[in-house]
């Protein structure tokens, strides 16, 4: 019987933690009013960390907040009273960066530590070191290739977090400020303005422009791991995280659920198992952006790079949230432009996907209506096959 | 009064400068980032020069260590203990590990660039025996200043030079050229936005990026009472960077301001960093 991963996903907020697991997370991962490294995000007051606590637990599974910016003096002397709130609000882990931390959680609570990437932790005498302050698991720098990752499972028993997909920062975590010196945001503070994004010219030493079609970046494609998911089930890492707090409901379920259906797919029957490229087009259409393995495979050469003159769109494809399913009607809330005859997939964890030309719409007042173009519109569409709450309508695209 | 520490910008300076300073800094081939780089041979022939003249060698093997860094990470600071250099600087803890294990008294410096930050964690590093940590270029004066009040170990702070802001395992100009299939004879890049141009450069496993602005902290640091004063002297032409090491070394409470606008006169960018400006750094309320 092999080792069950952990799936771990974002959540910007308590919808969202609720959407990844219905989606099938094990544990989501979420900031809170101070101390974290998404500054711009909604994060979690203590109330909202209590109730997603007593959520996940009732469901059996765990919920972890991020406290891992890097002190200054300031933060520092309010460090021991943040701690000891967090503790109350019974949530599993905090994931810290800054090594007094470690120190201050373990003098001053129970807390279970986890070791964030802006560690940048990426052998094995430092996870060895880390693992002596008391530190339970250690989310690796994505610098690290499969065959660093597997030697540090064998030399250090200790659980092993890495990245499986999302946005890559250019640079080593904690070692790019960036966005300090170009927009006055400090980028290990949670300020982090994603210079690695913006295009430069590119200067030779005599000062001319070195020219390509596009201009010069920093700026790298996303990580997506999902072919490899068997292979690392095998190296035993212990679990498998999800980048994107600031993410949409919709990628969130999107994400979550395609890799839940790999890692059981394998874990069912590993003999049998068979990559399923269809689910690679899922997630490549939800991020809009290119992914590839990054570092994982030990090749990183230009591939990785991201040269698309930052020309990308918002995703469209997300229609609607379906809120409940009643008599053969559905209530939805609507997420982006539809109308009636548009040929639709409504996908969630608890059946296959199903194809539904949209037939006739409702609104609030009970007319029949053409179209619904108001953000957050509730109307309601009848479907023949019964759907769930957290279920999502989706364009479909042949 | 603080000493003078130099990080050279090329080999042939050294000479030039080690009369002039209390230490110089530099880094090993490989295994180091934002430090003039050496071979091992370099080290050990400046290292002569540089102790018969009663003199501190530093070495760095500052850069992000991966598992097959870590043996030649072992037999680098045993070399270097044997050969009485003077401090290591580091950034990643898996040097600092090899070192404990190795029981080494040879004297390190954390020198994580942006995280020295807090006295708090300085003192959390204290544990370890460090000799020097060399602070963030991303705090004031004012916690600067907190720091050393309540810092238990000696402080290094850069005064001078370009700042570096950017480290990557990746090869982005590499990655660029051969991406549009561009060729260059250039030995020296720059990067360039809005009338800024930032120096970048390529090592063997690395990218840096540096500051557009050359820091010119004279007034601020130069008698301050810290452990080293660092200049950095990368892409700082050698007469104008010992015109600089002889201000630094005459600096006073007195002439601190004249010698501030001396030192912007040698250049047409200099600039204070965050030196009275504290970056942004604020939690969203929760807006729903």
């Amino acid at each position: 019987m092999k080792n069950k991963p952990e799936l771990l996903a974002p959540a910007g907020d308590l919808e969202r933690l609720k959407v990844a697991f219905h989606y099938g997370a094990d544990a989501v991962y979420f900031g809170g009013p101070a101390f974290g490294l998404r500054a711009n995000a909604i994060n979690f007051t203590f109330e909202e960390m209590k109730e997603a606590a007593n959520y996940a637990h009732k469901i059996g599974k765990k919920v972890y907040v991020t406290v891992n910016i890097v002190l200054h003096n300031k933060e520092a002397e309010l460090l021991e009273d943040y701690l000891k709130k967090i503790e109350e609000t019974g949530i599993d882990a905090i994931i810290v960066s800054d090594p007094y931390v470690i120190e201050k959680a373990r003098e001053c609570t129970n807390l279970e530590i986890h070791l964030s990437t802006q560690q940048s932790t990426i052998n094995y005498e430092a996870v060895k070191f880390f693992k002596e302050q008391g530190v339970t698991r250690i989310v690796l720098g994505r610098e690290c290739s499969k065959t660093e990752i597997k030697e540090i499972i064998e030399r250090i028993p200790i659980e092993i977090e890495t990245f499986i997909h999302g946005a890559m920062c250019a640079g080593y975590s904690g070692r790019c400020v960036l966005s300090n010196y170009l927009t006055d945001r400090d980028a290990n503070r949670g300020g982090c303005s994603q210079i690695c994004r913006w295009d430069f010219d590119l200067l030779d030493e005599n000062g001319r422009i070195i020219e390509g079609d596009k201009k010069f970046t920093l700026c790298s494609k996303d990580l997506s791991l999902l072919k490899y998911i068997p292979e690392m089930i095998d190296m035993g890492i212990t679990s498998f995280k999800i980048e994107g707090r600031m993410r949409s409901i919709y990628y969130i379920a999107t994400i979550v659920s395609v890799y839940r259906k790999v890692i059981d797919a394998y874990l069912n029957d590993p003999e049998h198992y068979i990559y399923n490229k269809e689910l690679e087009k899922i997630l490549r259409a939800c991020a809009n952006r290119d992914s590839v393995p990054q570092f994982f495979d030990g090749e990183y050469g230009n591939e990785c790079s991201y040269y698309n003159g930052r020309e990308e769109v918002s995703n469209q494809d997300f229609l609607g949230l379906i809120k409940s399913y009643e008599n053969g009607i559905a209530t939805v809330e609507q997420r982006n432009y539809f109308q009636k005859g548009d040929i639709v997939e409504i996908f969630g964890p608890k059946h296959e996907d199903i194809t539904y030309t949209i037939d006739k719409i409702i609104d609030e007042d009970n007319s029949e209506i053409e179209v619904v173009r108001h953000p957050r519109q509730i109307v309601k569409l009848p479907i023949d096959i019964e759907v769930n709450s957290y279920d999502m309508i989706r364009i479909k695209r042949s | 009064m603080a000493k003078l520490m130099v990080i050279p910008n090329c080999y042939e300076d050294i000479t030039n400068i080690i009369g002039h300073v209390d230490s110089i800094a530099v880094g090993l081939r490989d295994l180091s980032v934002n430090f003039l780089e050496l071979d091992l041979e370099q080290i050990e022939h400046i290292l002569i020069d540089i102790h018969n003249q009663n003199k501190k060698l530093f070495v760095s093997l500052n850069k992000n260590m991966h598992n097959n860094d870590l043996e030649n990470v072992r037999k680098a600071l045993i070399k270097f203990e044997e050969l009485r250099i003077d401090g290591i600087f580091y950034c990643d803890v898996g040097v600092l590990n090899i070192h404990r294990e190795l029981k080494l008294q040879i004297p390190l410096v954390w020198s994580a660039e942006h995280l020295a930050t807090n006295y708090n964690t300085i003192n959390y590093w204290s544990k370890f025996n460090l000799s020097y940590v060399f602070l963030s270029n991303e705090i004031t004066k004012e916690e600067v200043t907190v720091i050393k009040e309540h810092s238990k170990i000696p402080l290094i702070v850069q005064a001078f030079g370009y700042v570096p802001m950017y480290i990557s395992k990746r090869h982005a100009i590499k990655n660029y050229l051969e991406h549009f299939k561009l060729k260059t004879d250039s030995k020296d890049f720059y990067i360039y936005k809005e009338e800024k141009k930032y120096p970048i450069l390529e090592r063997k496993d690395n990218t840096e990026i540096y500051s557009y602005f050359i820091l010119n902290a004279i007034e601020e640091y130069g008698t301050m009472d810290v452990a080293y004063i660092l200049l950095n002297g990368f892409k700082i032409n050698i007469q104008l960077f010992l015109q600089v090491i002889d201000l630094f070394n005459n600096v006073n409470e007195k002439n601190k301001d004249e010698f501030k606008n001396k030192i912007d006169q040698l250049f047409d960018n200099t600039d204070l960093g965050f030196i009275y400006k504290e970056a942004i750094y604020q939690v969203k309320k929760n807006e729903k």
